[in-house]
């Protein structure tokens, strides 16, 4: 009977072939071109047919190799540390460097259950007071501290 | 003999002007405290300190990075000794003995000697460079765009396979890494590729992105998620004594420390060497050639200063292949070259030709940086002692404000940030998928590069492949990079290679 008995493998290989389509798909457009004058399709093709053949040789080995079980998600680290970056990302040119940063210390400690969020408003004031002195007195970069008004 | 002398001279000259001297111990300082954290290992260190040297000029940027990758790793071995956490897979050896003699009230001894023996280590590597240097550049000269092409693939393989874990698994992340690498405008063609319309992706994906998404991000994630399973198993920090070792402590390290040199700046050149390796035989070889191997793990002051030396010997002349080749060895390695490029230097052998005071400073740099960490690391210890007792729910947001603030002003783009945000999902992914993402950051430095040579030797050779195996360099490579596979697909060496990532 076939088992599927590594299921890391398994689901890896399934992400590569995955990856390598839509590799394949987006490079679709690009001319080939031959090999003496590669076009800018080649390279690209070529590598996500490479990917697709190993994706599939790594899936496969999940049937005959003993290996690890998928291990569970931890969504609340990942979620609230993606969360924070896209929101300084967002926040920083229009509503400030300390806005942004208090913002993105708040968030991102929602990664660890049973933070005290007094503590991490003080921890995001204090950084950002830190980050103005160091960042924008001390190096001179050209980032806004306070909101942009109008 | 004289050129080498008035090379290093320059070179000194370069690196003790003011500026480079603050930027060197600025650097080493950083290293050490970002590398004390633990569960943060040098090459997360240097993605996050990354972006703080752009604004630098070149020669302080390089020398300042430099600074900080020893004082990560010297940060590394510090953590190991005093909580047995090891920052990163090199300092797993340090923290058999070094946390041993810790516990017997010697951690002072310990993080004395591995300082002694990463300085010695660091001063012999130093001239070794600057000794091969020079050669190799010369011989570097003479390869055509059909050797460059088969030393990147000799060079990626060669990661591949010194590396811990499957093979397989390593080349796939391999060409993902090349894949992205050729995200952007087509230099020959003009035409966008995988831009998706978005005007940001034209010059290709922010690399500054991709390595603090991947090693830094992903890092706290997975840190994270560990200690919410086991809530503040911080474990106890040791506290340091004495730092002087004694006569008979010396005399016991000083064999060892050479033996450590002598197999550290020989891996560190090889690609995939670096320092994982270099400890971990110099271990090996100081366990065999003791006369009680039973001492070993339970505090002997060899197994220290063996490994740290070889550590921090293979750190140094890995950088031998990249200032001469521009290849390189370790993903350390890719982040320099990522950093040389931004600032507009192109690595290989022509930077020693045509920046000579930014190659030769940049070594010189390199001994004023190993004697920089002994002078900051053993006054300091009770200040890094500090640091580990402070809880991580405060680290990990400070690291995260300061990576930030870091990649957007690199290119004042907010679309960096958010692309961190999602390259730190994607290692987060490989995490759990058993991939590493280290053959991931080679590939997406080599990608652009491999393109261009490969394009430009198939049309010399007028799109005949033959011009790959035709050339006697070029097929030496490829044939040294098959041997490398077919030997770790052998199971012999296999099992071996096991058994050096296992104990």
């Amino acid at each position: 009977m076939i088992r599927l008995r590594n299921q890391q493998d398994f689901a890896a290989g399934l992400f590569l072939m995955a990856f390598a389509l839509l590799a394949r798909h987006f490079a679709s457009d690009l001319s080939m071109g031959r090999l003496v004058r590669m076009g800018p399709g080649y390279l690209p093709t070529v590598l996500s047919w490479i990917l697709f053949g190993l994706g599939v040789l790594i899936a496969l080995r999940g049937f005959v190799t003993d290996g690890p079980k998928l291990e569970s998600w931890a969504f609340r680290p990942v979620i609230a540390i993606c969360a924070a970056l896209i929101a300084f990302g967002l926040l920083l040119q229009h509503a400030g460097l300390v806005a942004a940063i208090v913002a993105t210390t708040l968030i991102s400690s929602l990664a660890a259950r049973g933070t005290s969020q007094f503590a991490m408003l003080l921890l995001g004031l204090g950084l950002a007071a830190g980050s103005t002195a160091l960042f924008v007195w001390g190096l001179g970069l050209p980032l806004n501290i306070w909101p942009e008004l109008g | 003999m004289e050129t080498l002398f008035s090379n290093l001279t320059l070179g000194f000259v370069t690196a003790w002007s003011t500026d480079n001297l603050l930027f060197c111990f600025v650097g080493a300082l950083l290293g050490t405290l970002i590398g004390v954290l633990p569960g943060i290992g040098p090459l997360a260190t240097v993605a996050m300190l990354l972006p703080i040297t752009f604004n630098l000029p070149p020669e302080g940027a390089l020398i300042m990075l430099a600074g900080i990758y020893y004082g990560a790793q010297y940060g590394g071995s510090t953590t190991a000794i005093l909580l047995n956490v090891p920052g990163e897979s090199s300092s797993v050896v340090t923290a058999l003995d070094g946390h041993m003699m810790a516990r017997q009230g010697r951690a002072g001894v310990a993080l004395a000697i591995a300082a002694i023996g990463s300085f010695f280590a660091g001063c012999v590597a130093t001239v070794g460079i600057a000794v091969v240097g020079p050669p190799l550049a010369r011989v570097a000269q003479q390869f055509g765009a059909a050797e460059y092409f088969s030393l990147m693939v000799f060079g990626l393989i060669g990661a591949v396979v010194l590396a811990s874990g499957s093979v397989i698994k390593a080349i796939a992340m391999i060409i993902i890494g090349l894949l992205l690498g050729l995200v952007g405008q087509d230099v020959t063609s003009g035409a966008a590729r995988f831009t998706f319309g978005l005007p940001e992706l034209a010059d290709g994906i922010g690399f500054v992105a991709v390595a603090v998404g991947l090693f830094g991000m992903a890092e706290i994630m997975t840190n994270l998620e560990r200690s919410a399973k086991a809530p503040e198993g911080h474990g106890t920090v040791m506290k340091v004594h004495s730092l002087m070792p004694s006569r008979q402590d010396m005399k016991d390290s000083s064999w060892p420390i050479l033996r450590g040199t002598a197999i550290g700046s020989f891996l560190g050149i090889l690609p995939g060497g670096g320092s994982v390796l270099a400890s971990f035989s110099s271990y090996t070889i100081e366990k065999k050639v003791a006369k009680d191997p039973t001492r070993f793990g339970k505090g002997a002051i060899e197994g220290v200063a063996g490994p740290e030396a070889a550590n921090n010997a293979a750190a140094q002349s890995s950088f031998i292949p990249l200032l001469t080749l521009g290849i390189p060895s370790n993903p350390v390695m890719a982040l320099m070259i990522g950093a040389m490029t931004i600032q507009g230097i192109t690595p290989g052998p022509q930077v020693m030709v045509k920046q000579p005071a930014l190659f030769w400073g940049m070594i010189a740099s390199m001994w004023i940086g190993n004697a920089m960490l002994v002078i900051i690391n053993l006054p300091l210890v009770g200040i890094w002692v500090q640091l580990l007792k402070v809880p991580y729910r405060y680290l990990f947001p400070s690291i995260l404000i300061f990576c930030s603030i870091g990649i957007y002003s690199l290119n004042n783009s907010p679309v960096d940030v958010l692309f961190t945000a999602l390259f730190g999902l994607m290692g987060y992914l490989f995490v759990k998928l058993g991939f590493e993402a280290a053959p991931l950051l080679l590939g997406f430095i080599l990608g652009p590069m491999m393109e261009e040579n490969l394009r430009r030797a198939l049309q010399i050779s007028r799109g005949n492949l033959a011009t790959f195996i035709e050339r006697p360099i070029s097929l030496g490579l490829l044939l040294a990079a098959v041997g490398l596979l077919v030997l770790v697909i052998l199971p012999s060496v296999r099992r071996g290679r096991e058994d050096v990532f296992q104990e």
